[in-house]
């Protein structure tokens, strides 16, 4: 077979040219200023910059990190508490009636409090150290005071909707007659 | 409770709009049965009579025994209109009298001193005259040719008196005073003249008929009475037989006591023509009636009919006027059994037509050979093997060309049916014999095969013998698969199209909402009949129970309901115990075999069984049988003597009296009420709107007694309890009127009454008017409570049984436990008659009043929310009194149309109103009944709220569905396609 020597690679086309040279950035313009209060540092350079810095900070210590897990886990433990007020203002809200929204609310109610109590030892897991084991759980026991009282408002919706049977009517159907030791027998007719 | 408020508050006002209906309008003439009765058509005033000279149709008009004037289509058997002449509180013994003037247009009844002319097209009262003495005879002036005057005789005193009224307007135009001191008789009004006939007592013994004649336009007396008879033939009134009053010549029939003779005048001769009574073929006449045309223009011809013991036979006369005498034409020969004669005229004509069980026979007056004859067979002897015979009988006849008659004739039967027949067919019967119905009762339809047993049956066996036995069973039912299934296509078009009627279970079976019921009455004339309540009141049968003599009535005390059969206890200690389904009598016992004795109570002993204990008239109790009947049993009784008394059944036969009341002096015992037998309690307590609860005072033993006192017109109000007789409530409504209906019911916890009282109902500034104390009809309704305050059982506490007659420690301080009790009045519109309670299954459903208003002929429902006397007074309700469907209240009570069971029909004389419960929870069945009619129906208190009603389309719903289907098989290939045309596109 004869071979057409190969003179020139074609000239390859202008995609791969455009991929292998992708636009400059933009240079900035030197001779307009950055708005006051804008450094100039692009997430990638600064990433860049920064990933340069960190080998410069020395790693943290063992007590330091344990505080600051214990610090976080208090924020968390303080969590359900910081929605009370607006769970409370919303159960106000949407009245004592029984319509979907209500139910669905006070259902959520229930439902958030009852998970986090369930879960209460994964959610503190990772904030577990031998250093923090020992304090944890006080800032555990606060958790789950906090989603006792979420819980609490949630007893106080449903009381307030008459779903809980604390009255006397709500046990009127077990309550029986009185039963006549004597009986009359009546011959009028 | 607080949960409900959003609920119950749009649904108290759909509560209130649906309560507010006992009856929709299209279940109106579906669940709903009347049976407008007259009463007994009586002999001499049931008649055929043309409303009026224009009409070309006549109706059939009576005045029955009751006294209940009425028009009835001959067509249908409908009652066109009645008229009641007496309130049935009234004390009538005399029958009235009935006229019907040829050729006008109203008719013309008198009942003791009352006459009254009444339309006879619509039954409208024209005018009424009423007199100060029994109206012995009414008649209408010959003279006058359009507008006939009334004359009428009355026995005022020693006097007779007799008036002429004009016709239009009843005002008196002359009266004549007859002082001879003879007992008026009748009036015979001829020409110019008007004879007045009395009975003068003779010396030794009997009466001579004296005629005196009368100037009609004056009322002056023409000349001397005349005397007709010797003193022993006229005995009594009832000796004198017609007094023909409108035939063309005035004829006086009279017979001796013996039924020797007959002698017949002519009014206003002397001339007496004097017939020997034969005996035909040895058979002796016991009764004779005689027969002539109410047509004045009709030939002077009238029939004798002579009843027999078991045959009877007639004599037709012709009147010679001429000659003043009456011949014999011809025989009507004897025939077996009790017959009936009836007379008509056409024109000139006058026809007599015969009624025997097997045949109608017409012939004329004028010779003895028969024009037409019908085999007949009354439809009312149904399946009756034996003929009945004919009462009495009203016939009209048409003659029509070429010698052919239309016949209708209007049998009365002695079973009380009455029964139209046209040429020969049965066309129609009205049972008038249910008429004065005294007790009645809701029985179940027993089970036909009773299934739980056949199971048990095979649940005993080895297996492969259960096996076998249910094949067996399986076989044996697919005897039904063909009439089932043939049945099925048009149950199911049926029920999709909303066809009810076709729907209604013809035959006497259990239905699925228990609507099916059987409904026994017995008559105060000794009859007793079931009617069948899921069928628009069909009579299923309908026996002459005991046989009783012309005057006596059948007091029936009880319907008590037993396994498949009823016993009907009446007064005497007279008990019948029939089969339900067939009316067999299965035992009887006749009255009156004790003396005294009144009644048997059955009571059940120790072991359930149960014990027939008798009960005197004087309220003691007879030798008790030999049986335990455990500890404390009382028997409460009434005496006759207004003391009711409880008796302590102990084990030996002397029963103990435990206790007595006694109202206080001046009163006597009007009535004692209880608790309906049925009366199941759903709740014990009643929850209110803060979730609390008031306890209901429930105690099955309790006693509503109500006692009037006459002479200072006051009512009290009694309640006791049954076992220790000791009064836990009382109310006394002071200056009432005691005449008029004082009427109470009572059930679970609460108790109504109705009277006529000072109102206490209005406010203070309001009661006294110059001083006088406004009256009126008032409805109270009481509630009791075990105590005040809620939450609290009051002394008994947490106890769960009590004892009234041995109280405990606990209660020594207040040994009677009394109740709390609340009440409200009502200021009413008019009189209740009668009160009762509907009774559901669980007695879920919020009870009604059931309360029959006399005044608007109508039965009425009020829901008890309406009544609960909890609602507040003088203030808008609280937010928790709303939750409970509490209103403010309102002292005046109008009845509203809504609430009128009956709706447009005019239902008179019920007196007494039964319910039972159906399987529906919601629906309980009502029966009224009384004096004359009865009327059945359905009531849901507060709607029917577990039944689709009959607006519930089910073809639409089946469509939608088909619809639904088709649709989607249709659409589903595109659908298909489009998402896998998205699949590949994606």
């Amino acid at each position: 077979m004869a071979k057409k020597p190969l003179s020139k690679p074609p000239p390859p086309p202008q995609w791969v040219i455009d991929l292998n040279s992708p636009p400059r950035p933009k240079s900035k313009n030197a001779s307009i200023a950055n708005p006051p209060g804008y450094i100039e540092a692009a997430s990638s350079g600064k990433r860049s910059v920064a990933s340069s810095k960190i080998p410069a900070r020395k790693p943290p210590t063992t007590a330091e990190t344990d505080t600051l897990k214990l610090k976080k886990s208090w924020e968390l433990a303080i969590a359900p508490a910081k929605a009370l007020p607006m769970n409370a203002i919303m159960m106000y809200m949407s009245g004592n009636s029984l319509q979907i929204f209500s139910i669905m609310m006070v259902f959520m109610l229930f439902k958030n409090p009852i998970q986090g109590l369930l879960s209460t030892n994964e959610v503190f897991r990772r904030f577990e150290t031998e250093g923090t084991k020992n304090q944890l759980w006080l800032v555990k026991t606060c958790y789950v005071l906090m989603n006792c009282v979420a819980l609490a408002l949630g007893v106080w919706k449903v009381n307030g909707m008459g779903l809980l049977p604390t009255t006397r009517s709500d046990w009127l159907a077990w309550e029986t007659e009185r039963v006549p030791l004597e009986r009359a027998v009546f011959a009028f007719r | 409770m607080r949960l409900s408020v959003p609920i119950l508050l749009p649904s108290v006002a759909v509560l209130f709009a649906s309560i507010g209906h006992a009856i929709f309008a299209d279940e109106a003439y579906q669940t709903d049965y009347h049976l407008p009765l007259l009463g007994l058509p009586q002999a001499h005033t049931t008649l055929f009579h043309r409303p009026s000279a224009a009409s070309k149709a006549s109706l059939l008009y009576t005045l029955s025994d009751r006294l209940v004037l009425g028009a009835v289509n001959p067509k249908d058997g409908a009652v066109v209109w009645r008229q009641q002449l007496a309130n049935q509180a009234e004390n009538h013994t005399a029958s009235g009298l009935l006229k019907a003037p040829e050729r006008g247009n109203t008719l013309i009844s008198a009942f003791n001193g009352k006459i009254q002319t009444w339309d006879a097209t619509d039954g409208r009262l024209v005018w009424e005259w009423q007199s100060r003495g029994r109206i012995r005879s009414i008649e209408t002036a010959a003279s006058s040719e359009d507008e006939k005057d009334i004359l009428a005789l009355s026995h005022e005193g020693a006097d007779a008196i007799i008036r002429r009224l004009a016709a239009g307007t009843g005002y008196l135009l002359w009266e004549y005073v007859n002082a001879s001191g003879d007992t008026p008789y009748s009036l015979v009004s001829y020409k110019d003249s008007v004879f007045y006939l009395s009975l003068h007592s003779a010396l030794l013994k009997g009466f001579k008929i004296k005629v005196t004649e009368l100037d009609a336009s004056t009322g002056k007396q023409i000349g001397q009475p005349t005397v007709l008879n010797s003193d022993s033939e006229v005995t009594s009134e009832d000796s004198i037989l017609h007094v023909g009053a409108n035939s063309d010549v005035p004829i006086i029939i009279w017979t001796d006591k013996g039924l020797k003779t007959l002698k017949i005048n002519i009014i206003g001769t002397k001339q007496i023509t004097t017939v020997n009574i034969p005996s035909s073929q040895g058979d002796l006449a016991e009764e004779i009636v005689v027969h002539a045309s109410r047509s004045s223009t009709a030939l002077p011809h009238f029939l004798i009919h002579y009843k027999a013991a078991n045959s009877h036979w007639g004599e037709v006369y012709h009147i010679d006027a001429a000659k003043s005498t009456a011949k014999k034409a011809f025989d009507l020969p004897l025939l077996g059994g009790k017959g009936a004669f009836s007379a008509s005229s056409q024109g000139p004509d006058v026809f007599f037509t015969r009624h025997t069980a097997f045949e109608n026979i017409l012939v004329s007056s004028a010779a003895p050979n028969v024009l037409n004859s019908w085999n007949v067979r009354p439809k009312s002897h149904g399946g009756m093997l034996d003929p009945q015979d004919i009462t009495h009988a009203a016939s009209e006849v048409i003659a029509r060309a070429g010698s052919t008659y239309a016949v209708r004739s209007a049998l009365a039967l002695p079973s009380g049916d009455w029964e139209l027949i046209r040429n020969g067919n049965p066309s129609w019967v009205r049972p008038e014999g249910l008429a004065g119905m005294t007790a009645a009762a809701f029985v179940g339809i027993a089970k036909q095969e009773d299934l739980a047993e056949e199971l048990a049956a095979e649940s005993m066996r080895n297996p492969l013998a259960a096996y076998l036995h249910r094949v067996t069973r399986h076989v044996r039912d697919l005897q039904y698969l063909p009439d089932w299934s043939g049945a099925l296509p048009k149950r199911l078009l049926g029920s999709l199209i909303g066809d009810k009627a076709s729907t209604y279970d013809q035959s006497l079976r259990r239905d699925g909402f228990g609507f099916h019921k059987i409904v026994l009455i017995a008559t105060d004339r000794g009859r007793l009949a079931a009617l069948d309540a899921g069928n628009q009141g069909k009579v299923i049968w309908n026996i002459q129970a005991v046989s009783l003599k012309a005057e006596e009535t059948w007091d029936v005390l009880d319907i008590e309901v037993e396994e498949g059969t009823a016993l009907i206890r009446a007064k005497g200690g007279e008990f019948l115990r029939v089969v339900v389904n067939t009316g067999t009598i299965l035992q009887y016992q006749p009255g009156a075999m004790i003396k005294s004795l009144k009644t048997f109570v059955s009571v059940l002993d120790s072991s359930g069984k149960k014990v027939l204990i008798p009960v005197n008239d004087n309220g003691c109790l007879g030798d008790l049988p030999k049986a335990d009947f455990g500890h404390g049993t009382i028997v409460v009784t009434e005496g006759e003597d207004s003391v009711v008394r409880g008796w302590g059944l102990t084990k030996g036969t002397n029963p103990k009296l435990i206790w007595r009341f006694m109202p206080a002096s001046g009163e006597r015992v009007e009535s004692v009420n209880v608790r309906p037998s049925y009366d199941p309690v759903a709740s014990i307590g009643k929850a209110l709107g803060d979730r609390n609860v008031l306890y209901k005072y429930l105690n099955p033993n309790l006693l509503l007694i109500t006692a009037i006192g006459v002479e200072i017109s006051a009512a009290t109000f009694y309640i006791l309890d049954g076992t220790s007789g000791s009064v836990i409530y009382s109310v006394t409504h002071p200056g009432g009127d005691t005449r008029q209906p004082i009427v109470s019911t009572m059930s679970e916890n609460w108790f109504a009454y109705s009277l006529y009282s000072e109102s206490t109902a209005v406010t203070q500034d309001v009661t006294q008017i110059d001083g006088q104390k406004l009256k009126g009809y008032q409805l109270v309704v009481s509630e009791l409570y075990e105590s005040l305050y809620p939450n609290d059982r009051g002394s008994l506490g947490s106890s769960t049984n009590f004892s009234t007659v041995y109280p405990t420690a606990a209660d020594e301080d207040d040994s009677l436990a009394s109740p709390h009790v609340i009440s409200q009045t009502y200021l009413i519109p008019g009189p209740i008659s009668s009160m009762s309670v509907t009774s559901t299954l669980q007695g879920i459903t919020t009870r009604s009043l059931l309360c029959v208003v006399p005044d608007l002929h109508a039965l009425i429902s009020i829901s008890k929310a309406f009544l609960d006397p909890r609602r507040p007074v003088g203030r808008d309700p609280s937010a928790s009194e709303m939750e409970e469907g509490l209103f403010r209240y309102s002292p005046l009570l109008g009845f509203e149309p809504k609430w009128i069971l009956s709706h447009k029909r005019d239902v008179i004389s019920i007196s007494n109103v039964i319910t039972s419960p159906s399987l529906l929870e919601s629906t309980s069945l009502v029966f009224a009944f009384g004096n004359l009619d009865l009327f059945g129906s359905r009531v849901s208190p507060i709607g029917a709220f577990d039944i689709l009603g009959n607006g519930f389309s089910k073809l639409q719903l089946v469509l939608t569905v088909v619809a639904l289907g088709v649709g989607t098989t249709l659409v589903t290939p595109f659908v298909r396609r489009k998402q896998i045309d998205g699949t590949w596109k994606a």
